[in-house]
């Protein structure tokens, strides 16, 4: 059945069964995902997969259902059930759709990329992977090699008349490798994520991987005490992504966020700017409109340490007397909306990060951080989670640390942060940030 | 969900460019869902999984597909795409499909269909109640309800044909304390391979004033101090430390890639002697339970670890194939969208000899771990971290003040060593395991045990 002609049957059938104003998300695609081991090709997935999302208002109440059948049968589904979850609710309250509106034209799709052959990908992944086997002779294998790729459309439809569609495609290259020395062994790891195979560099992307995990060898913990810290690029983006959950208004008015009421007030230090912008050419969380269909835009959420917005879908705008900033989306189409960053960053200043190192003097440069998914507390702030890194002596970053755990509050962090430097990168989730320099934070080691 | 003929074409058609084993994964799963925020409902929801996934062996070589369109024309062009990754000779035909028979491990006596959803919803407002009736400085509330059943039915080349229903039901109680500056929480979550006779076996008000005291104690909690030391972790959930220490350890997608620690270690001790641990796809309505698993291979019991000596792996057919090893039951999926590979059931240290009171008494200083968090680790290296939700400092055999925000990290290997006790009073608590086939209901399981030496992480220096 054709993906539009079920989205108006769908609507029809709500509209008959008592639905006042309703929605139907609909998101499909196919992926393709290749595993390299030993120079051959070892695993191979291909998948192409739909569903769709369904929510009403009846009787003052919203429900939701989905389904990843389309076809008649599913559309009666979805329907019933979502009747049936909304006659549980207890708040009587609009449900928002919005009516349409102006969206920016974003090239998210790669027609190059869809004529890059099997072949040609299964090639560079396996130079990815004799480059970081081949990197060092403390390579003892290079345990996951992977090559993705992706084609997604999402195409929304409402009885306020809202009708967008978006195609988008991309690619994805991972590398983790195994190094050992001497009884001692470490893990290192890269990627390489966008929409152009020609930028995927294999060999680079083999040696960075490859590179991480030799230079860790012989790492030794170190004593416990409190340190001044340089989270490396991608560390810090992690830290962020766990904790961007607090800049969401859905999560201020639940009370789950240390940011309640915060807005227009100082929260982290002056050299700290956090903008959200799902427009950024080429960025992981790119798309021209949200869950809901409002346009997405570039926005300051953090200037100077001052908290100048949270982010808003259409029902906490509506709760709170604000406009949605373009930050409902969906986790996929069986989530329902859930205010969420786009592509979330720390701005970068012009300091290099050897520079950071001298105004650090002496401390850890902190290069990866396990564990986010468990040590954290997205609510009050507090991590502690295990890390490893480097030394940073007399300022210059010097021999590598491990088996330590590093803890603090996210929120003073962001006070305590120093200075940033000008190395800003994304992670696949769309977070990203420079190295930042902190102060105060608990180590803990031997 | 698909009928003989059409499953027989498929693999012949997947098996059609070579390839020496072919196997096609249908499912229909229907999910419900309902979450509460302060005694209202936040969100209700329903859906259909619907779909299925083909796999082709060719050698230690797999390739893996799925779909959602299930027609005969659907399953044929998904069969085709896997055939053409195969690329090679044809070898080997479809078998004739012959009906698995096995047991029913999970009877289910209320099926939660046959509920209504307001009488759900009373269940996760009664517990919320609880919760705020517990204390003051309880600020809020989350309680949730899911359901979910799945059908699958699993074919392969060599003429299996299995079905099967799976049925899980499960309760969540969160309580969240504030005063102002900070905010604690605390939360259980239980559930099994059963249907609203949940509500029968468990206490939704006691669990919900149980989470609350957690979140209150901690609320008052000093630092936990940081360093090496003795630590004590509890029954039930504390499982989770042999589960991300040791059992991921032991899955056949770490061993057979030479990525974990105890591989090529069957027979040695890798354990101190006190320590034997189980995983057991078979305990009626477990969590983690399953009459076959996502190949159709039957649960079994298997020992891992007796008396501190590596037994065996839990192992799915394509490592078993690098391995050289049978398939021990344990091939898992979180649904068609994901090839299956080894992955734990429900997984735990068997009951030891020690009463917790001798364990406590017998501790000079150290963290008691009452309540644990999740946590994550490196196959490669062993290297695990978790959260203690709620801990204590043990004191001259005494437990004293709580304390917050203790990680434990270390290595796999050197912990297993260092248990010292394990106590008799073993207990399973239900979880979910994130790994490369999906997220999957499993049960950790442990009784008290101690551990010497272990690194504490806290912000208290």
């Amino acid at each position: 059945m054709d993906i539009r002609e079920f989205q108006r049957l769908v609507l029809e059938k709500a509209k008959a069964a008592g639905f006042d104003d309703c929605e139907i998300y609909y998101q499909g695609g196919e992926s393709m995902q290749m595993l390299s081991s030993g120079g051959k090709i070892e695993h191979f997935e291909t998948s192409s997969s739909s569903g769709a999302a369904f929510r009403g208002m009846i009787k003052g109440k919203t429900g939701f259902a989905y389904t990843e059948r389309i076809d008649e049968k599913a559309a009666d589904f979805i329907v019933k059930a979502a009747a049936d979850n909304a006659s549980i609710a207890d708040d009587e309250e609009e449900c928002e759709f919005f009516g349409g509106g102006e969206y920016e034209k974003l090239s998210l799709y790669n027609d190059e990329l869809d004529k890059v052959t099997t072949e040609e990908k299964a090639q560079k992944l396996i130079a990815a992977e004799n480059a970081a086997v081949g990197y060092s002779e403390s390579i003892k294998s290079a345990d996951r090699c992977i090559y993705a790729d992706e084609k997604a459309r999402v195409s929304i439809m409402n009885t306020k008349g809202l009708d967008a569609q978006y195609s988008a495609n991309s690619m994805a290259a991972m590398v983790s490798v195994i190094a050992e020395k001497d009884g001692d062994i470490k893990t290192g790891g890269e990627f390489f994520a966008g929409n152009d195979f020609d930028k995927f560099d294999p060999e680079k992307l083999g040696q960075a991987a490859a590179a991480e995990a030799c230079g860790m060898l012989g790492a030794k913990s170190m004593k416990s005490g409190v340190y001044n810290v340089i989270f490396k690029n991608t560390a810090m983006a992690s830290i962020l992504g766990t904790f961007a959950g607090s800049f969401t208004a859905e999560q201020a008015y639940k009370g789950l966020s240390m940011l309640e009421g915060k807005e227009n007030e100082k929260i982290a230090s002056d050299c700290v700017t956090i903008r959200d912008d799902g427009l950024i050419e080429g960025g992981f969380a790119t798309v021209p409109f949200d869950g809901e269909g409002v346009p997405c835009r570039n926005k300051a959420v953090v200037e100077n340490g001052v908290l100048k917005t949270l982010l808003y879908d259409l029902k906490y705008a509506a709760k709170t007397g604000k406009q949605s900033t373009g930050n409902g989306f969906r986790a996929g189409f069986k989530s329902s909306i859930v205010c969420s960053c786009t592509n979330f960053y720390i701005c970068p200043s012009d300091m290099s990060l050897e520079k950071l190192a001298e105004t650090a003097g002496n401390g850890i440069y902190i290069t990866d951080v396990e564990g986010l998914h468990a040590g954290a507390n997205t609510v009050s702030g507090d991590f502690s989670l295990s890390a490893e890194g480097f030394l940073i002596e007399n300022g210059r970053i010097t021999s590598p640390v491990e088996q330590i755990t590093a803890a603090a509050n996210f929120f003073v962090l962001l006070k305590n942060i120093k200075a940033v430097a000008n190395d800003l990168r994304f992670g696949m989730s769309g977070v990203g940030s420079p190295a930042v320099l902190a102060e105060n934070i608990s180590i803990s080691g031997l | 969900m698909i009928n003989e003929k059409t499953a027989a074409l498929a693999i012949e058609k997947a098996l059609s460019q070579g390839g020496d084993f072919a196997e096609i994964f249908c499912e229909n799963t229907v999910r419900n869902n309902i979450s509460m925020v302060n005694g209202r409902v936040d969100s209700a929801s329903s859906g259909v999984d619907f779909g299925a996934g083909i796999r082709v062996f060719d050698g230690e070589r797999a390739v893996y597909v799925y779909t959602n369109d299930l027609s005969e024309k659907g399953l044929l062009k998904t069969a085709q795409t896997a055939a053409e990754a195969v690329k090679g000779e044809k070898k080997t035909d479809c078998g004739t499909f012959v009906p698995a028979g096995h047991g029913n491990i999970n009877t289910i006596r209320i099926m939660p269909s046959d509920k209504a959803i307001a009488e759900k919803k009373d269940i996760l407002k009664e517990a919320s109640e609880a919760s705020f009736a517990y204390s003051p400085l309880i600020t809020q509330t989350r309680t949730g309800y899911m359901d979910s059943v799945q059908d699958v039915l699993i074919v392969n080349s060599e003429g299996l044909w299995a079905e099967d229903r799976r049925v899980r039901t499960r309760f969540t109680t969160e309580a969240v304390a504030g005063n102002g500056s900070e905010k604690q929480s605390g939360r259980l979550s239980p559930g099994g391979s059963e249907g609203m006779e949940l509500f029968e076996r468990i206490d939704v008000k006691e669990l919900s004033r149980s989470a609350a005291q957690t979140a209150v104690t901690m609320l008052g909690a000093k630092e936990c101090p940081s360093g090496k030391m003795t630590v004590v972790i509890d029954n039930g959930f504390g499982g989770v430390i042999f589960h991300e220490a040791c059992g991921h350890s032991l899955e056949a997608t770490a061993v057979a890639r030479n990525a974990s620690v105890f591989a090529g270690k069957l027979g040695e001790r890798i354990a101190s002697d006190v320590v034997t641990a189980i995983d057991d796809g078979t305990i009626a309505n477990g969590w983690g339970s399953l009459n076959i698993d996502d190949e159709g291979t039957p649960a079994r019991k298997n020992v891992l670890i007796e008396n501190g000596i590596l037994k065996g792996y839990m192992i799915d057919r394509l490592n078993g194939r690098r391995m050289g090893m049978k398939a021990t039951g344990s091939s898992r999926r979180e649904s068609y969208k994901y090839a299956p590979t080894s992955r734990m059931t429900n997984t735990f240290i068997a009951a030891g000899k020690s009463t917790t009171k001798e364990i406590i008494e017998s501790t000079e200083f150290g963290l008691y771990a009452k309540q644990m968090g999740g946590g994550s680790v490196e196959p490669a290296t062993g290297v695990f971290n978790f959260a203690v939700l709620e801990g204590y400092i043990i004191r001259n055999g005494k437990i004293c003040e709580p304390v917050r925000g203790a990680t434990l990290i270390g290595k796999g290997s050197e912990v297993l060593l260092n248990i010292d006790m394990v106590g008799d009073n073993l207990a399973r608590a239900q979880g979910m395991c994130g790994s490369i086939s999906g997220s999957l209901p499993v049960d950790v399981g442990q009784p008290m045990i101690r551990v010497q030496n272990m690194t504490v992480g806290g912000r208290s220096v």
